[in-house]
């Protein structure tokens, strides 16, 4: 599903206010679970890549915002790499409830700066490496949203696996999809 | 005020018209040229800071913090010069000094209370990190990371009246100081490097922050160290404003500073590290 139209009440979010506590904030190379009535947030992403991933049976969602590309040189930062994220996501979504076969994704982000070589567009490596883990884990990718020069905030809600873009540049709605088949 | 590109104003006759315009604490500056003195001991810094005892309270609090995992209180300036360092405690002072300005909401920037603050922080704990691994002056990167878009808070009140004009940049791809300099005509960057001019900074800070987002103009390594830890916080998504990533790179910032291109996930890593236990500064010690 693909919605044009502003949402007006998004607006004030992405200038830090905080709407209500069913708000969950996921930072810079952060990863979080939320279930039932609550929304993951990224309120900025800008050359990395927020990994969204929903179990519509579960009402499982979880978030990560994927800074680098590679594997970690530690255990406790597999959150951080997209060579590790997906199973780390997928292994804490699972543990929770979720199956496997039920889920789906959605990939947002990779801005890039003017005259960026490939060797520092951290967004499109990070993206490659993703896309590559998750269809090796059998999860469908629903939204793939690379690249631009545009920051954008993500909202994933886990009662329906709705995930929303919004730009700040433009003021309104990138994309919005459900990710469930 | 007519700012229009067929009447321009001097950047002087700007910045003199700018109502409510930032300062910084004369203490601090002073603390800044005497900390770059080879004469600077820690009783001259001391005696600097001591004058100003709201700014002297403030960096004591900062010293107590959980950033610094002090086994003891520090009850007094010269305790804190001698514990921390004289750098450490002139980053704290230029922290405590910038602060009631880098967190004001600039609407002009589509930046809301305390989002100029994080990125600055974030922008001097990056530059610390590229000077540290160049063997660089770290704590003069620092300096020059937290100060460089302070010309944004000068800019806004101008901006502020035109987000319609900016609006209308949307679609196109420019970078954002370009957008500025038609808009405004100038950008944050030299209006940023004018008002570290009147605060008396020294030259290689101001010419930092002049040529923050063109390095190549300044042939100097500090500049190049701002301008690649910019581009890691906005990869990192702490750059909330309008301009998002509308910023042009220029790889030969990195050459300059003898990385190779592809050690900017390394930087990355580096930089979001530091980033986290820089937060630490605003936590209290556990008791």
């Amino acid at each position: 599903m693909k919605v044009g139209r502003p949402l007006a009440n998004l607006g004030p979010r992405l200038l830090g206010e905080r709407v209500d506590s069913k708000e969950i904030l996921v930072g810079p190379s952060g990863c979080l679970v939320g279930a039932g009535d609550q929304t993951l947030v990224c309120e900025a992403i800008g050359a990395g890549v927020a990994l969204c991933v929903f179990d519509p049976v579960a009402h499982l969602a979880g978030l990560a915002h994927v800074l680098l590309p590679g594997m970690p040189k530690d255990d406790g930062a597999a959150a951080r790499h997209a060579g590790t994220v997906v199973d780390f996501l997928v292994g804490e979504l699972t543990a929770k409830g979720a199956t496997t076969e039920n889920l789906a994704a959605a990939i947002v982000g990779g801005a890039r700066g003017f005259g960026v070589p490939s060797s520092l567009d951290l967004g499109q490596i990070v993206g490659q490496q993703l896309r590559a883990k998750l269809a090796e884990a059998r999860v469908p990718v629903l939204l793939d949203e690379l690249g631009g020069h545009l920051t954008r905030g993500v909202f994933l809600h886990a009662e329906n696996g709705r995930v929303e873009v919004r730009s700040f540049a433009q003021n309104d709605y990138l994309a919005c999809e459900l990710l469930a088949a | 005020m007519n700012l229009s590109k067929t009447n321009p104003l001097s950047l002087t006759d700007l910045v003199a018209s700018t109502p409510d315009l930032p300062t910084l604490p004369a203490a601090v500056t002073a603390v800044i040229r005497e900390t770059e003195s080879p004469t600077a001991s820690a009783q001259s810094v001391s005696r600097l800071l001591q004058q100003d005892p709201s700014l002297a309270a403030r960096i004591l609090r900062l010293s107590n913090s959980a950033y610094y995992s002090l086994s003891r209180q520090i009850m007094e300036i010269p305790e804190a010069v001698v514990v921390l360092g004289m750098r450490t405690v002139r980053n704290l002072a230029m922290i405590a000094g910038s602060y009631p300005w880098l967190v004001r909401e600039l609407k002009g920037y589509e930046l809301g209370p305390q989002e100029l603050w994080a990125h600055s922080l974030a922008v001097a704990t990056g530059a610390q990190c590229v000077a540290r691994r160049a063997r660089q002056n770290d704590a003069e990167a620092f300096s020059a990371g937290l100060f460089h878009n302070i010309g944004k808070v000068a800019m806004n009140v101008w901006l502020e009246t035109r987000v319609e004009s900016l609006y209308s940049f949307a679609g196109e791809e420019r970078n954002f100081d370009d957008i500025e300099r038609e808009v405004l005509g100038f950008d944050h960057a030299e209006v940023g490097a004018h008002l570290a001019e009147s605060w008396n900074l020294p030259k290689p800070l101001v010419r930092a922050i002049r040529f923050h987002h063109r390095p190549e103009e300044a042939n100097d390594r500090l500049a190049d160290c701002v301008h690649i830890a910019d581009y890691l916080a906005m990869s990192a998504g702490l750059n909330k404003g309008w301009d998002g990533l509308r910023y042009r790179v220029d790889p030969g910032a990195f050459v300059r500073m003898g990385f190779e291109l592809e050690s900017l996930e390394s930087l990355m890593a580096e930089f979001l590290g530091s980033l986290e236990s820089h937060g630490k500064l605003f936590e209290e010690r556990a008791a």
